[in-house]
Protein backbone atom coordinates (compact mmCIF):
# COMPACT_ATOMS: atom_id res chain seq x y z
CA UNK A 1 0.00 0.00 0.00
CA UNK A 2 1.80 2.85 -1.07
CA UNK A 3 0.06 5.64 -0.35
CA UNK A 4 -1.08 4.10 3.45
CA UNK A 5 -1.68 7.00 5.96
CA UNK A 6 -1.54 9.38 2.59
CA UNK A 7 -3.95 12.07 1.98
CA UNK A 8 -4.88 13.32 -1.76
CA UNK A 9 -6.82 15.63 -2.84
CA UNK A 10 -7.70 15.62 -6.43
CA UNK A 11 -9.53 18.53 -8.20
CA UNK A 12 -12.41 17.31 -10.72
CA UNK A 13 -12.46 14.45 -9.35
CA UNK A 14 -15.26 13.27 -10.22
CA UNK A 15 -14.98 11.82 -13.73
CA UNK A 16 -12.40 10.76 -16.33
CA UNK A 17 -8.95 11.03 -15.30
CA UNK A 18 -9.57 12.57 -11.93
CA UNK A 19 -12.21 10.03 -11.03
CA UNK A 20 -9.60 7.10 -12.38
CA UNK A 21 -6.91 8.77 -9.95
CA UNK A 22 -9.30 8.83 -6.95
CA UNK A 23 -10.11 5.23 -7.56
CA UNK A 24 -6.63 4.69 -7.99
CA UNK A 25 -5.24 6.30 -4.72
CA UNK A 26 -8.29 4.79 -2.64
CA UNK A 27 -6.86 1.20 -4.13
CA UNK A 28 -3.43 1.75 -2.96
CA UNK A 29 -4.63 3.28 0.61
CA UNK A 30 -4.50 6.28 0.30
CA UNK A 31 -7.18 8.73 1.97
CA UNK A 32 -9.12 10.56 -0.91
CA UNK A 33 -10.96 13.91 -1.24
CA UNK A 34 -12.48 13.58 -4.48
CA UNK A 35 -13.27 17.89 -5.49
CA UNK A 36 -16.23 18.63 -7.44
CA UNK A 37 -17.55 21.70 -9.15
CA UNK A 38 -21.48 20.51 -10.50
CA UNK A 39 -21.23 16.69 -10.50
CA UNK A 40 -22.01 16.00 -7.37
CA UNK A 41 -24.39 12.90 -7.71
CA UNK A 42 -20.86 11.08 -9.42
CA UNK A 43 -18.28 12.33 -7.15
CA UNK A 44 -20.72 11.11 -4.32
CA UNK A 45 -20.73 7.88 -6.27
CA UNK A 46 -17.02 7.44 -6.30
CA UNK A 47 -16.94 8.29 -2.34
CA UNK A 48 -19.21 5.34 -2.01
CA UNK A 49 -17.14 2.98 -3.90
CA UNK A 50 -14.50 3.74 -2.04
CA UNK A 51 -16.04 2.98 0.88
CA UNK A 52 -17.51 0.10 0.07
CA UNK A 53 -14.28 -1.22 -0.50
CA UNK A 54 -13.10 -0.41 3.22
CA UNK A 55 -11.13 3.11 2.14
CA UNK A 56 -11.50 6.79 3.45
CA UNK A 57 -13.01 9.20 1.06
CA UNK A 58 -15.21 12.32 1.46
CA UNK A 59 -16.22 14.73 -1.78
CA UNK A 60 -16.09 18.49 -1.36
CA UNK A 61 -17.80 20.93 -3.99
CA UNK A 62 -15.61 23.94 -5.41
CA UNK A 63 -15.15 25.79 -8.08
CA UNK A 64 -11.51 25.71 -8.80
CA UNK A 65 -12.17 29.25 -10.73
CA UNK A 66 -12.87 30.97 -6.81
CA UNK A 67 -10.46 31.68 -4.72
CA UNK A 68 -12.56 31.73 -1.47
CA UNK A 69 -13.86 28.68 -2.83
CA UNK A 70 -10.21 26.73 -3.08
CA UNK A 71 -9.14 28.26 0.26
CA UNK A 72 -12.32 26.86 1.52
CA UNK A 73 -11.69 23.58 -0.08
CA UNK A 74 -8.47 23.27 1.62
CA UNK A 75 -9.67 24.14 4.52
CA UNK A 76 -11.99 21.85 5.17
CA UNK A 77 -9.32 18.64 4.16
CA UNK A 78 -6.90 19.75 6.26
CA UNK A 79 -9.52 20.64 9.30
CA UNK A 80 -11.09 16.83 8.23
CA UNK A 81 -8.00 15.08 7.72
CA UNK A 82 -5.39 16.86 9.63
CA UNK A 83 -2.56 17.23 6.40
CA UNK A 84 -2.28 17.38 3.30
CA UNK A 85 0.21 14.87 1.57
CA UNK A 86 -0.17 14.74 -2.38
CA UNK A 87 -2.10 17.49 -4.33
CA UNK A 88 -3.82 16.64 -8.27
CA UNK A 89 -4.80 19.30 -10.50
CA UNK A 90 -6.70 17.87 -12.84
CA UNK A 91 -9.74 19.58 -13.17
CA UNK A 92 -10.38 20.93 -16.85
CA UNK A 93 -12.41 21.81 -19.72
CA UNK A 94 -11.96 21.74 -23.31
CA UNK A 95 -13.92 23.70 -25.79
CA UNK A 96 -13.20 24.03 -29.88
CA UNK A 97 -13.79 26.88 -32.33
CA UNK A 98 -11.54 28.71 -34.74
CA UNK A 99 -9.98 31.48 -33.72
CA UNK A 100 -11.75 33.69 -35.40
CA UNK A 101 -15.13 32.61 -33.76
CA UNK A 102 -13.64 32.02 -30.62
CA UNK A 103 -16.06 32.88 -27.92
CA UNK A 104 -14.14 35.38 -25.55
CA UNK A 105 -15.97 34.11 -22.48
CA UNK A 106 -15.15 30.19 -23.39
CA UNK A 107 -11.60 32.12 -23.69
CA UNK A 108 -12.12 33.11 -20.41
CA UNK A 109 -13.04 29.81 -18.94
CA UNK A 110 -11.03 27.56 -20.01
CA UNK A 111 -7.98 29.63 -18.83
CA UNK A 112 -9.70 30.26 -15.25
CA UNK A 113 -10.10 26.93 -14.90
CA UNK A 114 -7.28 24.83 -16.43
CA UNK A 115 -4.61 27.21 -16.09
CA UNK A 116 -5.88 29.83 -12.58
CA UNK A 117 -7.35 26.54 -10.79
CA UNK A 118 -3.83 25.10 -10.59
CA UNK A 119 -2.14 27.94 -9.67
CA UNK A 120 -5.04 28.59 -7.30
CA UNK A 121 -5.30 24.83 -5.59
CA UNK A 122 -1.28 25.09 -5.38
CA UNK A 123 -1.17 28.48 -3.56
CA UNK A 124 -3.40 27.13 -0.98
CA UNK A 125 -2.11 23.51 -0.31
CA UNK A 126 1.38 24.52 -0.75
CA UNK A 127 0.53 26.98 2.31
CA UNK A 128 -0.57 23.73 4.26
CA UNK A 129 2.69 21.53 2.85
CA UNK A 130 4.86 24.20 3.86
CA UNK A 131 3.39 24.26 7.45
CA UNK A 132 3.23 20.41 8.17
CA UNK A 133 7.45 20.01 6.76
CA UNK A 134 6.81 16.95 5.52
CA UNK A 135 7.55 16.22 1.75
CA UNK A 136 4.63 16.82 -0.35
CA UNK A 137 3.98 15.96 -4.35
CA UNK A 138 1.81 18.09 -6.44
CA UNK A 139 0.95 16.77 -9.99
CA UNK A 140 -0.24 18.55 -12.73
CA UNK A 141 -2.40 17.45 -15.20
CA UNK A 142 -1.14 19.06 -19.07
CA UNK A 143 -2.06 17.70 -22.40
CA UNK A 144 0.02 16.46 -25.08
CA UNK A 145 -1.67 19.77 -26.95
CA UNK A 146 0.84 21.82 -25.10
CA UNK A 147 3.30 19.85 -27.41
CA UNK A 148 1.39 19.20 -30.59
CA UNK A 149 -0.58 22.07 -32.56
CA UNK A 150 -4.03 21.22 -33.18
CA UNK A 151 -6.83 23.45 -35.00
CA UNK A 152 -9.33 24.99 -32.70
CA UNK A 153 -7.69 23.54 -29.45
CA UNK A 154 -6.09 27.16 -29.25
CA UNK A 155 -7.25 28.34 -25.76
CA UNK A 156 -6.86 24.59 -24.70
CA UNK A 157 -3.42 24.14 -25.78
CA UNK A 158 -2.49 28.04 -24.35
CA UNK A 159 -3.40 26.31 -21.13
CA UNK A 160 -1.81 23.49 -21.11
CA UNK A 161 1.73 24.90 -22.22
CA UNK A 162 1.34 27.32 -19.56
CA UNK A 163 0.63 24.27 -16.58
CA UNK A 164 4.46 22.97 -17.24
CA UNK A 165 5.55 25.97 -17.51
CA UNK A 166 3.69 26.57 -14.04
CA UNK A 167 5.05 23.10 -13.22
CA UNK A 168 9.15 23.82 -14.04
CA UNK A 169 8.27 27.47 -11.61
CA UNK A 170 6.40 25.86 -8.87
CA UNK A 171 9.19 22.99 -8.61
CA UNK A 172 12.07 25.25 -8.39
CA UNK A 173 10.40 27.28 -5.90
CA UNK A 174 9.21 24.44 -3.83
CA UNK A 175 12.26 22.16 -4.19
CA UNK A 176 14.18 23.25 -1.23
CA UNK A 177 11.15 22.30 0.87
CA UNK A 178 11.07 18.49 0.04
CA UNK A 179 7.78 19.00 -2.48
CA UNK A 180 7.86 17.74 -5.49
CA UNK A 181 5.94 19.24 -8.24
CA UNK A 182 5.51 17.00 -12.04
CA UNK A 183 2.74 16.97 -14.77
CA UNK A 184 1.36 14.11 -16.34
CA UNK A 185 0.35 14.76 -20.05
CA UNK A 186 -2.17 12.98 -21.52
CA UNK A 187 -2.64 11.79 -25.28
CA UNK A 188 -6.30 11.28 -25.99
CA UNK A 189 -8.11 9.36 -23.13
CA UNK A 190 -10.99 7.35 -23.23
CA UNK A 191 -12.93 10.45 -21.41
CA UNK A 192 -16.48 12.44 -21.65
CA UNK A 193 -13.88 15.28 -22.37
CA UNK A 194 -13.93 13.38 -26.18
CA UNK A 195 -16.66 11.51 -26.03
CA UNK A 196 -18.04 14.14 -28.45
CA UNK A 197 -15.14 14.86 -30.30
CA UNK A 198 -14.87 13.57 -34.09
CA UNK A 199 -11.90 10.79 -33.09
CA UNK A 200 -12.63 7.45 -35.49
CA UNK A 201 -10.36 4.44 -34.52
CA UNK A 202 -9.07 4.53 -38.13
CA UNK A 203 -7.51 8.00 -37.24
CA UNK A 204 -6.09 7.02 -33.55
CA UNK A 205 -4.28 4.45 -35.20
CA UNK A 206 -3.01 6.71 -37.97
CA UNK A 207 -1.93 8.98 -35.33
CA UNK A 208 -1.11 6.70 -32.13
CA UNK A 209 1.57 4.25 -32.48
CA UNK A 210 0.33 1.92 -29.88
CA UNK A 211 -2.98 2.29 -31.94
CA UNK A 212 -5.32 3.21 -29.30
CA UNK A 213 -6.11 6.16 -27.22
CA UNK A 214 -5.28 5.78 -23.23
CA UNK A 215 -7.41 4.62 -20.92
CA UNK A 216 -8.24 6.76 -17.64
CA UNK A 217 -6.46 4.26 -15.36
CA UNK A 218 -3.49 4.36 -17.08
CA UNK A 219 -3.17 8.19 -16.72
CA UNK A 220 -3.99 7.82 -13.02
CA UNK A 221 -1.04 5.06 -12.86
CA UNK A 222 1.56 7.62 -13.67
CA UNK A 223 0.17 10.49 -11.85
CA UNK A 224 0.42 7.47 -8.62
CA UNK A 225 4.33 7.04 -9.70
CA UNK A 226 4.92 10.96 -9.70
CA UNK A 227 3.04 10.71 -5.88
CA UNK A 228 4.95 7.57 -4.74
CA UNK A 229 8.14 7.42 -2.69
CA UNK A 230 9.95 6.01 -6.05
CA UNK A 231 9.51 9.50 -7.81
CA UNK A 232 11.12 11.36 -4.77
CA UNK A 233 13.82 12.71 -6.72
CA UNK A 234 11.70 13.46 -9.86
CA UNK A 235 10.30 17.25 -9.89
CA UNK A 236 9.67 19.75 -12.69
CA UNK A 237 9.14 16.99 -15.17
CA UNK A 238 6.44 16.16 -17.54
CA UNK A 239 5.59 12.39 -18.35
CA UNK A 240 3.96 11.87 -21.42
CA UNK A 241 1.51 9.34 -21.67
CA UNK A 242 0.36 9.55 -25.45
CA UNK A 243 0.87 5.91 -26.24
CA UNK A 244 4.50 7.64 -28.66
CA UNK A 245 1.74 9.89 -30.71
CA UNK A 246 4.58 12.61 -29.28
CA UNK A 247 8.35 12.13 -28.82
CA UNK B 1 17.78 47.58 25.11
CA UNK B 2 17.00 43.91 25.78
CA UNK B 3 15.19 41.98 22.98
CA UNK B 4 11.81 41.51 23.26
CA UNK B 5 11.37 37.84 23.35
CA UNK B 6 9.89 37.66 19.94
CA UNK B 7 13.11 39.61 18.62
CA UNK B 8 15.01 37.32 19.99
CA UNK B 9 13.81 33.88 18.65
CA UNK B 10 13.70 35.73 14.96
CA UNK B 11 17.29 36.58 15.12
CA UNK B 12 17.64 32.84 15.74
CA UNK B 13 15.96 31.68 13.59
CA UNK B 14 17.04 34.13 10.75
CA UNK B 15 20.48 33.70 11.42
CA UNK B 16 19.63 29.64 11.51
CA UNK B 17 17.42 30.15 8.18
CA UNK B 18 20.27 32.34 6.31
CA UNK B 19 23.22 30.60 8.01
CA UNK B 20 24.55 33.84 9.07
CA UNK B 21 28.04 34.05 10.49
CA UNK B 22 26.49 36.15 13.44
CA UNK B 23 25.53 36.56 16.78
CA UNK B 24 22.23 37.92 17.82
CA UNK B 25 23.69 40.69 19.81
CA UNK B 26 25.46 41.73 16.19
CA UNK B 27 22.51 42.14 14.69
CA UNK B 28 20.15 45.45 15.11
CA UNK B 29 16.78 44.67 15.24
CA UNK B 30 15.87 48.17 14.94
CA UNK B 31 18.22 49.13 11.82
CA UNK B 32 19.02 46.03 9.88
CA UNK B 33 16.98 45.49 6.78
CA UNK B 34 16.19 42.42 5.69
CA UNK B 35 17.38 42.58 1.76
CA UNK B 36 19.72 45.27 2.25
CA UNK B 37 21.88 43.60 5.23
CA UNK B 38 21.77 40.26 4.71
CA UNK B 39 20.69 40.35 0.95
CA UNK B 40 17.87 38.15 1.45
CA UNK B 41 16.11 36.88 -1.75
CA UNK B 42 12.70 36.46 -2.21
CA UNK B 43 12.71 32.75 -2.32
CA UNK B 44 14.81 32.84 1.36
CA UNK B 45 12.24 35.66 2.06
CA UNK B 46 9.54 32.41 1.26
CA UNK B 47 11.68 29.72 3.53
CA UNK B 48 12.22 32.50 6.33
CA UNK B 49 8.19 32.94 6.67
CA UNK B 50 7.16 29.33 6.39
CA UNK B 51 9.74 29.01 9.45
CA UNK B 52 8.24 32.23 11.04
CA UNK B 53 5.05 30.54 11.01
CA UNK B 54 5.77 26.81 11.76
CA UNK B 55 7.65 28.71 14.89
CA UNK B 56 5.12 31.24 15.98
CA UNK B 57 2.12 29.30 14.99
CA UNK B 58 0.37 32.22 12.85
CA UNK B 59 -0.49 32.81 9.34
CA UNK B 60 1.50 35.31 7.57
CA UNK B 61 -0.59 37.39 4.86
CA UNK B 62 -0.26 36.57 1.00
CA UNK B 63 0.99 40.38 0.55
CA UNK B 64 3.49 40.81 3.70
CA UNK B 65 6.23 38.42 2.21
CA UNK B 66 6.81 40.70 -0.51
CA UNK B 67 7.17 44.08 2.36
CA UNK B 68 9.53 41.76 3.92
CA UNK B 69 12.95 43.00 2.15
CA UNK B 70 11.88 46.92 3.80
CA UNK B 71 11.01 45.89 6.93
CA UNK B 72 13.66 45.30 10.25
CA UNK B 73 13.15 42.71 12.94
CA UNK B 74 11.32 45.34 15.29
CA UNK B 75 8.66 45.41 12.92
CA UNK B 76 8.24 41.75 11.88
CA UNK B 77 8.18 40.87 15.88
CA UNK B 78 5.21 43.89 15.76
CA UNK B 79 3.82 42.20 13.15
CA UNK B 80 3.76 38.87 14.75
CA UNK B 81 2.75 40.29 18.07
CA UNK B 82 -0.41 41.64 16.52
CA UNK B 83 -1.30 38.31 14.91
CA UNK B 84 -1.15 36.80 17.98
CA UNK B 85 -3.37 39.02 19.48
CA UNK B 86 -5.98 38.68 17.06
CA UNK B 87 -5.54 34.70 17.65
Amino acid sequence: MRFAGKVVLVTGGSRGIGRATCLRFALEGATVVVNYNQRAEQANAIVAQIREQGGQATALCADVRDAVAVKELVERTRETFHHIDILVNNAGIIRLNPIPFFIEQDWDDIIDTNLKGVFLSTKYVSRVMLRQGTAGRIINVASTAADTASATQSAYAASKAAVVAFTRSAAKEFARFGITVNAVSPGGTLTDMVAGMDISPEKVRKIVPLGRMAEASEIAAAIAFLASDEAAYITGQVLSVNGGEFM
Amino acid sequence: MADSHVVSRLKHLLIDVMKLDLTPEQIDADRNYFQEKFGLSSIDALEFMVHIEREFDVEIADGYVRTLPRVSLIDLANYIEDLQAQG
